[in-house]
């Protein structure tokens, strides 16, 4: 038996809204500990790493674990059907092929619960090594986003360099090219919208804005987003979800053509 | 053992005695060792010590590392088996060839009774076929010609036997008989040309001289063998083709492109905090190392000079390939009638000589696009009556790259009946032969017409299938790669 209730259960919405352009199907992994995902977008490029914590859910209970093969798109379809007041509870026996959606309004006027096919996936998982990123940068998302959006104009990839003063984003392409520098902020009330350079090593990275900016579906999820960086190997993209957990993007660099042998 | 004694001693082995032996030593170490491209006595010493010591912690444990025997001629051969199984093959892939190999054909003198068809069957797979025909060739004559004894010396093998090149010869006469001999192959070219940033086009004769005299000039007096696998294998761990592992490096200090790579990191570095700069308002601290002799032939060109980007991956540089030649064959998968079981397969044998020679393969024709002209063109080259045949279909295509062309199979099935099956004695005038699954498995095939079996079966199973791959993973293979993908950093668990 496996069930989960989040009273925020727009959180659910806005988690959903942030993978499933970038995920066509992927599995979640209940335990008593709570529910995980980790999914590699369909050319490799990209890895999807979500965690959520049990103690986060209102209630949450998973007699055995369970391994949930959705499709993301038809999920969201359904999460849509939810008002962003509801809570959401989430259900399935333990041999179950379908995972039932519970949506009650604030004032327990209405309930609706939908049922949906689960499928049977291959699963892959990848282990992620520990990783001393060099430069961690925490900045708005909402800052990001736009950053990354508006460089999408000028071409399809960006360099994130990264100093103790700040970090530079820079994209080229044939109509010129465009720079955006952010310094770290000295003092700023809230502290979602600072901008905080923590770093070891500076380093300069090339990545595909094309992922950027699907991972920036997520903002909604979070006001801060954390971006870590070390010099070969794949960017992250952390968006805290709430008390419950994270979602985080990896991303490979961008590498320039260099014929190999052998 | 020879090599072992030296590994006991470690480290202080490493010799200075060089100066009289290497053989192109004095023409190169005193008149111009201050050529940015080539090593000082100090650097040799320093690259002999951190290389040795970096193989004896780090070097892999693979099959023909362990050969022990005390015979010469057995540690000559499995080296040489070794060696040109490795030529233009992933490691990965050798080791199971090269067991199954030794097994079956564990001294010289077993491999030369051994006939050309078997030997294609332990081949099949790995590619460059005419190398296990030369490897038999190569025993037979060591057996006839010099009564079982290898040729001792890196230019007699080169000389006396076939396949063995200017590589192979000094790679068996360094790891199996001691002889201080450098080599070069692709990883070597690789990491000389960073070291010592070696730009110039990689293949051209006066720079793949370069690379010889710098390998024959380094390579350790005491222990040549390992010497030269350690650069191999720095070449391909660490110094690999892309995402190089510099921090991993144990001659990082030696190495001209990698200095050169730093310094503009820190130059851009500076440049994106310019107001700190200019507060400082020193020379730059690094001086870039440049090349003092003018239109140096070993330089990277001056129309296509040090790219940023690429950093240590400026090096090497190698001329762009001409582009491959296509081609597209129809492949027939011809199989015997359902009620016959095991059901059975056509095969033919390709001409003695070309690509592929000597090897089986499902029956092809080329630029037919008609069910009916396929029919025909199969009936007329296996000379039986037109019409007869039935039950043509497409079932996918499969493609598979040869260093030189790139073949598009179109892969058809057909179901032959019995009364005609027994009638098929050729195709083209080739030899044919009807032959089981397992029977099929077990041929000398190559992995091209195993990719089109493959593709066969799957269309059997196809409906059955409860897995649901994931259909929308196209992962298209870029020839100029230009993005990394996420399983080139993380690994299945």
């Amino acid at each position: 038996m496996f069930e989960a209730r989040l009273v925020q259960g727009a959180l659910w919405k806005k988690l959903l809204d942030s993978i499933k352009d970038l995920l066509n199907e992927a599995i979640f992994d209940c335990s008593s500990t709570g529910i995980t995902l980790q999914a590699m977008d369909s050319s490799h490029v990209s890895l999807v790493s979500i965690s959520m914590n049990s103690d986060g859910f209102d209630t949450y209970r998973c007699d055995r674990n369970l391994s949930m093969g959705i499709h993301l798109p038809s999920l969201s379809k359904i999460m849509k059907c939810a008002g962003n007041d509801d809570i959401i509870t989430m259900k399935a026996t333990d041999d179950a092929d379908t995972v039932s959606l519970v949506f009650e309004s604030p004032n327990n006027e209405k309930v609706s619960d939908y049922e949906m096919k689960l499928i049977d996936l291959d699963t892959e998982h990848l282990g992620i090594p520990d990783t001393e990123y060099s430069s961690v940068v925490k900045m708005p998302s909402g800052e990001f986003q736009r950053i990354c959006r508006d460089l999408s104009q000028l071409g399809d990839s960006v360099v994130i360099a990264c100093t103790k003063e700040g970090v530079k984003f820079s994209a080229s392409g044939e109509l010129g090219t465009g720079n955006i520098k952010l310094c770290q902020s000295a003092s700023t009330d809230k502290e979602e919208e600072a901008v905080v350079v923590d770093m070891t090593e500076a380093v300069c990275l090339t990545f595909a804005l094309r992922y950027l900016n699907f991972f920036a579906k997520a903002t909604p999820l979070s006001a801060q987003v954390q971006l870590s960086m070390s010099k070969d190997v794949p960017l992250v993209v952390e968006y805290k979800i709430s008390e419950l957990g994270f979602l985080r993007f990896y991303l490979a660099p961008k590498i320039e053509d260099n014929e190999g042998d052998n | 053992m020879v090599r072992n004694k030296a590994v006991k001693s470690g480290v202080k082995a490493v010799s200075v005695k060089s100066e009289s032996k290497s053989k192109e030593e004095d023409t190169t170490a005193d008149s111009s060792s201050n050529s940015i491209h080539k090593f000082t006595k100090e650097e040799i010493l320093f690259l002999r010590i951190s290389l040795l010591s970096w193989y004896d912690k780090n070097k892999r444990d693979l099959p023909w590392r362990k050969i022990s025997s005390e015979d010469i001629n057995q540690r000559a051969y499995a080296t040489w088996v070794s060696e040109i199984m490795l030529q233009q093959t992933q490691v990965a892939t050798v080791i199971n060839y090269y067991n199954t190999w030794m097994k079956k054909w564990p001294t010289l003198e077993a491999l030369a009774e051994a006939n050309i068809e078997t030997i294609n069957e332990a081949w099949s797979g790995l590619g460059y076929y005419s190398r296990g025909r030369r490897l038999l060739e190569g025993a037979q004559k060591v057996v006839s010609e010099f009564q079982g004894q290898m040729p001792k010396s890196a230019q007699d093998l080169e000389k006396k036997l076939p396949g063995v090149g200017r590589y192979t010869a000094g790679a068996i006469a360094s790891i199996a008989f001691g002889e201080v001999t450098g080599l070069v192959d692709g990883n070597v070219v690789r990491v000389w040309s960073r070291l010592r940033a070696i730009g110039a086009n990689s293949t051209l004769p006066e720079v793949t001289d370069l690379f010889w005299q710098l390998s024959h000039q380094t390579v350790d007096t005491e222990r040549p063998g390992d010497f030269n696998q350690a650069m191999m294998e720095l070449g391909a761990t660490v110094c690999t083709p892309k995402l190089p592992q510099c921090s991993k490096c144990p001659v990082q200090a030696l190495c001209r492109a990698y200095a050169k790579a730093e310094s503009d990191k820190q130059s851009s570095v500076r440049k994106i905090c310019s107001e700190v700069k200019k507060e400082t308002n020193g020379k730059p601290e690094i001086v870039d190392i440049e090349c003092l002799v003018p239109n140096c032939k070993f330089c990277l060109p001056e129309e296509s000079p040090w790219n940023k980007e690429l950093g240590v991956l400026n090096f090497p540089r190698k001329p762009k390939k001409a582009s491959v030649k296509q081609e597209e064959l129809n492949v027939v998968v011809i199989q015997t009638c359902e009620g016959k079981s095991p059901s059975q397969f056509l095969i033919c044998q390709r001409p003695e000589k070309g690509l592929l020679a000597g090897m089986w393969e499902f029956p092809s024709c080329c630029q037919q696009d008609s069910k009916a002209l396929i029919s025909q063109a199969i009936c007329v080259s296996c000379k039986v009556e037109n019409g007869n045949l039935k039950g043509l279909q497409e079932i996918g295509e499969v493609s598979h790259m040869f260093s030189h062309i790139h073949h598009l199979y179109k892969v058809w099935t057909l179901q032959m009946a019995d009364d005609l099956s027994c009638k098929v004695e050729s195709f083209e005038g080739r030899p044919v032969k009807w032959v089981t699954e397992s029977e099929l498995l077990e041929a000398a095939i190559s992995t091209g017409m195993r990719k089109v079996f493959r593709e066969f079966k799957k269309s059997l199973t196809f409906p059955q299938s409860s897995k649901r791959k994931r259909e929308s993973d196209v992962i298209v293979k870029d020839p100029k790669k230009t993005q990394a993908s996420i399983s080139d950093f993380f690994k299945k668990k």
